[in-house]
């Protein structure tokens, strides 16, 4: 045993042609991370050739190299630009902008980048030490575990919109009524198609993210030019960023933050299905439900960035553990994993330790080294990255969005995906100028068809008897965590209500 | 200002540099292929076709001298990608990497159309056949036991089936001699592994290479390989038709190619993947290890008599699949 | 206007879910016993006409008191805005037309002067920074890392 794992381990930290891919690996991935509409995942599909050429375990390396900084890198452009560079980056806007905007982006990338490591290193070690207990919890849930726990995290939306409940009641139900367009779950009736075979795949994610997101922001641009009310952050930002900008005081105070955060980002990891799009956000409401100071959240405190960063990067190792105890992937990034593992004659499994050890270590080994990578390539960049704000943001916006053309086309190839972008964007104006949240949107759409999908699937399983969503155990305990955190909600805000009017 | 003239002249140069690139992507024929072609793939990566079509593309490049990237566009049981495809210009760098699957989304509705709205480029890999699995513990240890075994505990048993698969032309085929089954979606080949272990269904259609280690480390049991010959890499399982019961088909992989694409560029990736299923050892040595599959390929005539048979057997069902949902 | 911002936004979101809902109604249903795809999207309709109901009737309270709190920003569609949807709506339409290297280059000349401060335009830079960075990302997207974008007539 322990000879594969010296193997395992020395294929990668002493081949010097896989460090090198792994460097290159993150960086592209960061790349792409960092540019709205393009991921992780379809770096990595470029890559897939390239390993053919290479050992399994380099082949391997190269690819996690990408995903991790692919993930990671979301949170540049979420912080500087206001604009998640990928789903798993969403929570990361909502206290990295304001944090922008109060000089601080560099302190802001400095915490998302180490906690980013942080969430890897955790969400690794739970992978070497725990991975045969978690995935037979995994195992366990069924759709009515599934549909229970979507639903919970629905009830985050709650959360999500205190300021103002009905409005993040509406966007989030309008998020999930998106998500219906298309072919439905079980029996592909169309639905909302009108015909367009273009739309039977129903919206992408990412096309609705970019664009509620990164449209809207260009055409508020437009707007505060009309009124003459842009904010000049080049002029604010602090550019002399020391270290990584928050002191050692600081990371131990919210170290316990990042395990809870890694906790929620690897269980959701290894449900497949659920992936870093939802940890970030859960992580985020969570901490935000269980802080001290609740208020401080999205106005700029580092809390937020800890949890939604931490979380996203502890789903990475969470969704390795289904693919490679069960050989099943988390989600499709991982199912890309699972595609050159097996072109490699790897096939990921119960016995995947006795067939191909080496590979497994190999596989943890690159893990620590890529979260090793992109922490110190992002360190380095940090000063450059935030300097990316000293470009005066009339000149900014339209690049930005020519880079989310780029990556709207490149979802599916398809110029069909770019108007959807732009009409997106419009819904997202209109949304903010009446004052809507839109983050309950994305969860909304997120969630939705994975709720319904496991909602119809768990009533035919029991034959239309819908007790059984309470006799199954795990699934019982979450609707009554959702009935709990609802009623928990509403009495904070009713509270809230009550002091303001005092 | 000499600043500004320089910086617009590199510009300028840059610019003839890009166009000069664009330009050189001609439209000819015979000179197939110019630019990269691509394949659609209507299932997730890691799958069995994926891995069947990812395999062959790898070395037909080889043959082609050309780049081929694997897309995968999933969704509608196949439906999406190959409503996709069948819409895509017939300039020869778009081809449809689908399976048997393509006929029994006609059959269900799923789609109004089949291979005939496509130019059959090649059935380039059979499978090693879908074998019915069970929990190893089940009551049950042949197909036949199983169908009784529902008979006596009506609508109870889940069996996972998915509309306009090949799992649901099982499901189908057993209900014919009184199988009382609770057909159940379950998702993809791999959840519905997860699915099966994890008790919250009961009969599963995979292929051999989801469920090998499995079986090895005696968690799932097989009930019979629904193939219509013994594969030579897995000629322990016993086949579902030498019980009796007729149920019996072969799950085969093809590529499709829009309609009325040039006979001349159809030929010639055709002749490549015969060259390279038929000759090629690495590519026979890659599908052996990774599913125990040997090389197989049927092009022009034979093909196209291949493809209306599965299309047969499959509408004859078309009322029953459509019926019943 | 602006007071009625409010409960605008609530009749046109409760609009949206009437025909959402109504469209729903056309949704095939099977037999089967189960749910089937109609159920949640009439589900969701139904939700959402209620809440914006509720965002109707408390718009409608709130303009029964004058002057509460306004929230800044009340212009809707100014020319800015407009001109900007126009450009990227084009943008978009002409990447199959002018290829994405083409439809580039004119979107951002006609968004960054649009942008740009008229004190501070500065045509060459602007002509520039358009040209040079479509074709930079050009050449690192499509030829560098493979990846295709819309080829129009020209390329």
């Amino acid at each position: 045993m322990t000879n594969m794992i010296i193997e395992g381990f020395s294929s990668i930290l002493l081949n010097p042609t896989c460090l090198m891919w792994m460097a290159v690996g993150t960086v592209v991935g960061i790349i792409f991370g960092s540019i709205p509409g393009l991921t992780a995942t379809m770096a990595m599909a470029m890559f897939i050739p390239v390993t053919y050429a290479l050992s399994a375990e380099e082949g391997i390396a190269l690819l996690l190299a990408l995903y991790i900084g692919g993930t990671s890198g979301g949170l540049i452009s979420a912080i500087l630009l206001n604009i998640p560079g990928t789903p798993a980056s969403i929570a990361t806007c909502l206290d990295g902008r304001p944090m922008a905007e109060k000089g601080q982006a560099g302190r802001a990338l400095g915490v998302g980048i180490v906690f980013s490591f942080l969430g890897t290193i955790i969400g690794l070690l739970a992978l070497m030490l725990i991975s045969p207990t978690l995935s037979s919890i995994a195992i366990k849930f069924g759709p009515h575990e599934y549909f229970a726990i979507t639903i919970f995290s629905l009830t985050l939306i709650i959360t999500l919109s205190s300021e103002n409940l009905v409005k993040g009641l509406i966007t989030g139900v309008i998020g999930l009524i998106f998500a219906t367009v298309g072919l439905a779950p079980i029996d592909s009736t169309a639905r909302y198609t009108f015909g367009v075979t273009s739309l039977n795949s129903g919206f992408n994610v990412l096309i609705v993210l970019v664009g509620v997101y990164a449209v809207s922001e260009i055409i508020g641009t437009a707007e505060a030019l009309h009124s003459g009310t842009q904010k000049d952050l080049s002029v604010l930002t602090d550019f002399k960023v020391k270290g990584f900008g928050f002191t050692m005081k600081e990371f131990v105070s919210q170290i316990w933050g990042a395990i809870r955060a890694s906790a929620i980002g690897i269980g959701l990891g290894i449900l497949p299905g659920i992936g870093n799009g939802t940890s970030n956000m859960l992580a985020y409401t969570v901490a935000k439900n269980q802080s001290k100071n609740p208020e401080k959240f999205g106005k700029g405190c580092i809390d937020g960035i800890v949890a939604s960063e931490t979380a996203n990067n502890a789903t990475i190792p969470g969704t390795i553990i289904p693919l490679l105890t069960l050989g099943i992937p988390g989600d499709s990034t991982a199912a890309l994993l699972l595609g050159a593992l097996v072109m490699k004659g790897i096939t990921p499994g119960p016995l995947i330790f006795q067939q191909n050890g080496k590979v497994v270590y190999a596989i943890y080994a690159a893990i620590g080294v890529s979260a090793l990578l992109m922490l110190i390539i992002e360190y380095l960049g940090l000063k450059w990255f935030v300097k990316i704000l000293k470009v005066p943001t009339h000149i900014l916006m339209p690049l930005v969005f020519a880079l989310c053309i780029v990556g709207a086309f490149g979802t599916n190839n398809r110029v069909f995906d770019c108007g959807a972008l732009v009409f997106f964007g419009f819904v997202g104006y209109l949304l903010k100028k009446g004052d809507y949240p839109l983050a309950p949107l994305i969860l909304g759409f997120v969630l939705g068809e994975i709720m319904e999908l496991n909602f119809r699937r768990a009533v035919s399983y029991s034959n239309g008897n819908y007790l059984e969503f309470f006799t199954h155990p795990i699934s019982c305990v979450f609707l009554i965590l959702a009935v709990f955190s609802i009623v928990m909600n509403l009495r904070s805000i009713y509270k809230k209500k009550k002091q303001q009017a005092a | 200002m000499k600043k500004q003239l320089l910086a617009g002249l590199l510009t300028i140069a840059v610019a003839a540099a890009a166009l000069t690139g664009c330009g050189s992507s001609g439209k000819d024929e015979k000179e197939w292929p110019e630019k990269a072609i691509t394949f659609v793939c209507p299932w997730s990566a890691g799958g069995d076709t994926d891995f069947n079509i990812r395999t062959l593309a790898k070395y037909v490049e080889k043959e082609l001298d050309a780049t081929i990237t694997i897309v995968n566009t999933t969704g509608g049981g196949g439906s999406v990608a190959s409503n996709d495809v069948k819409n895509q210009k017939n300039d020869g760098y778009t081809f449809l990497a689908f399976d048997s699957a393509i006929a029994l989304n006609k059959a269900s509705g799923v789609t109004d159309f089949g291979y005939e709205a496509f130019e059959p480029v090649a059935m380039y890999a059979k499978s090693t056949g879908e074998f019915i699995v069970v929990r190893a513990d089940y009551p049950v240890d042949t197909v036949q036991e199983l169908v009784d075994y529902s008979k006596e505990h009506p609508g109870e048993i889940k069996f996972a089936a998915n509309t306009g698969g090949t799992s649901y032309f099982a499901a189908t085929k057993l209900k014919e001699i009184g199988a009382d089954f609770n057909i159940v979606n379950s998702g993809s080949s791999s959840e519905r592994v997860a699915s099966l272990l994890g008790n919250h269904i009961d009969v599963s259609i995979n292929s051999m290479g989801v469920i090998e280690q499995y079986i090895e480390t005696g968690e799932l049991k097989v009930l019979g390989n629904m193939a219509t010959e013994l594969p030579e890499a897995y000629s322990d399982y016993s086949l579902v038709k030498d019980e009796g019961i007729d149920l019996a088909y072969d799950l085969v992989y093809n590529l499709l190619a829009p309609k009325d694409t040039d006979a001349e560029i159809i030929e010639k990736l055709s002749s490549a993947i015969e060259k390279v299923v038929k000759e090629n050892a690495d590519y026979a040595e890659e599908i052996k290890t990774a599913y125990g599959q040997t090389p197989y390929v049927l092009t022009g005539e034979e093909m196209v008599k291949a493809f209306q048979a599965e299309d047969d057997m499959y509408m004859e069902y078309a009322d029953e699949f459509q019926s019943a949902q | 206007m602006k007071k009625y911002k409010e409960v605008i936004s609530g009749t046109i979101i409760f609009i949206f879910a009437a025909v959402y809902f109504g469209i729903g109604l056309t949704i095939p249903e099977f037999n089967d016993g189960f749910i089937s795809s109609d159920f949640m999207p009439k589900l969701y309709g139904i939700i959402l006409m209620a809440l914006s109901a509720v965002q109707i009737f408390m718009g409608a309270k709130g303009l029964k008191n004058e002057g509460e709190d306004q929230k800044e920003g009340g212009s809707f569609l100014v020319p800015e805005v407009v001109i900007t949807f126009v450009f990227l709506v084009l943008y978009v339409a002409l990447l199959n037309v002018l290829g994405f290297l083409f439809s580039t280059i004119l979107f951002l000349l006609g968004m960054v002067t649009l942008f740009t401060p008229k004190e501070k335009r500065n045509i060459i830079k602007i002509v520039l920074i358009s040209v040079v960075f479509s074709v930079v990302v050009y050449l690192i997207f499509v030829k560098g890392f493979g990846l295709t974008l819309p080829e129009g007539f020209f390329g």
